[in-house]
């Protein structure tokens, strides 16, 4: 409806990393976001890895979306975050979703460990 | 070149908002009216941290009137009123939806859940909570009007 393209997915070995376009994950977009990641985390590898470098706004309708995906994926799949900072990180830290999603600093660091790890 | 540069207090004190906004209670004017006064507070030199609490705190506060307040095919109206100075942030919103069930006027606690159990919703009023303080909330004439203001110091409390 607003973006016509929300994500953009890179795979890597075992790894899917799903980069939000977006600069706002809000309740205007939240349904057809949530529709958006759980297609582009279809058939994807074990672990799936949500940049969210480009968001600077995320609300709790945008988290519950995110949460729904998780769980959607589990147990098979797992999503985990990175680009975490600023506003948005205020929203996992407040709710404490910091504790339940794993957090990675660096996206970068995460990649060249499946390198090291292959 | 001629020009004193001005001290640092004033530099640092932001400057006035007054605004009041009504607009159909939908989530996509929640957003246009979010990005307008977020902009505004910006350019009176309120900070990052400010600007960001307020931004969810009203978001959180509208979408709950948009979600719950009608049915989604008759939306209702918001009336926002935002005052910040450099004492302080107040919001005051009002809508003519259905009543806030009072429940959630004293402070509800987090949804509980781990990994496999996280609930997906339920952290909108919890959050209104943990970023305002003195919430005062009424029934005028068919309307709600809720009245806070931001709490201050939330992002080095987490």
């Amino acid at each position: 409806m607003l973006e016509t393209k929300m994500l953009e997915t890179v795979d890597h070995d075992g790894l899917r990393v799903v980069a939000v376009t977006g600069a706002r994950v809000d309740a205007a977009i939240c349904a057809e976001f949530k529709d958006a990641l759980l297609r582009a985390t279809q058939e994807a590898p074990g672990r799936v890895v949500l940049d969210l470098s480009a968001v600077r706004f995320l609300d709790s309708s945008g988290l519950g979306a995110v949460i729904a995906v998780m769980k959607a994926l589990a147990p098979a799949r797992r999503l985990e975050l990175t680009g975490v900072s600023g506003a948005v990180e205020k929203v996992f830290l407040l709710t404490r979703m910091d504790r339940v999603f794993v957090i990675h600093p660096d996206l970068g660091e995460v990649v060249d460990g499946l390198r090291r790890a292959s | 070149m001629g020009f004193a540069a001005p001290p640092d207090a004033m530099l640092r004190a932001p400057r006035r908002v007054d605004r009041r906004c009504v607009f159909p209670a939908t989530a996509l004017s929640v957003r246009r009216v979010l990005e307008n006064l977020m902009r505004d507070m910006r350019l009176a030199g309120f900070g990052a941290d400010t600007c960001a609490e307020l931004e969810l705190l009203l978001a959180e506060l509208m979408n709950n009137v948009v979600e719950h307040g009608r049915p989604r095919a008759a939306p209702g109206i918001l009336d926002v009123k935002l005052t910040a100075s450099r004492r302080g942030v107040a919001v005051e919103v009002r809508d003519d939806g259905r009543p806030l069930p009072p429940h959630l006027l004293c402070a509800p606690v987090l949804p509980a859940g781990d990994a496999a159990g996280a609930a997906e919703g339920g952290y909108g009023w919890p959050l209104i909570h943990m970023l305002g303080e003195g919430l005062r909330h009424d029934r005028q004439a068919g309307w709600n009007v809720t009245a806070l203001r931001l709490r201050s110091g939330v992002g080095a409390a987490v």
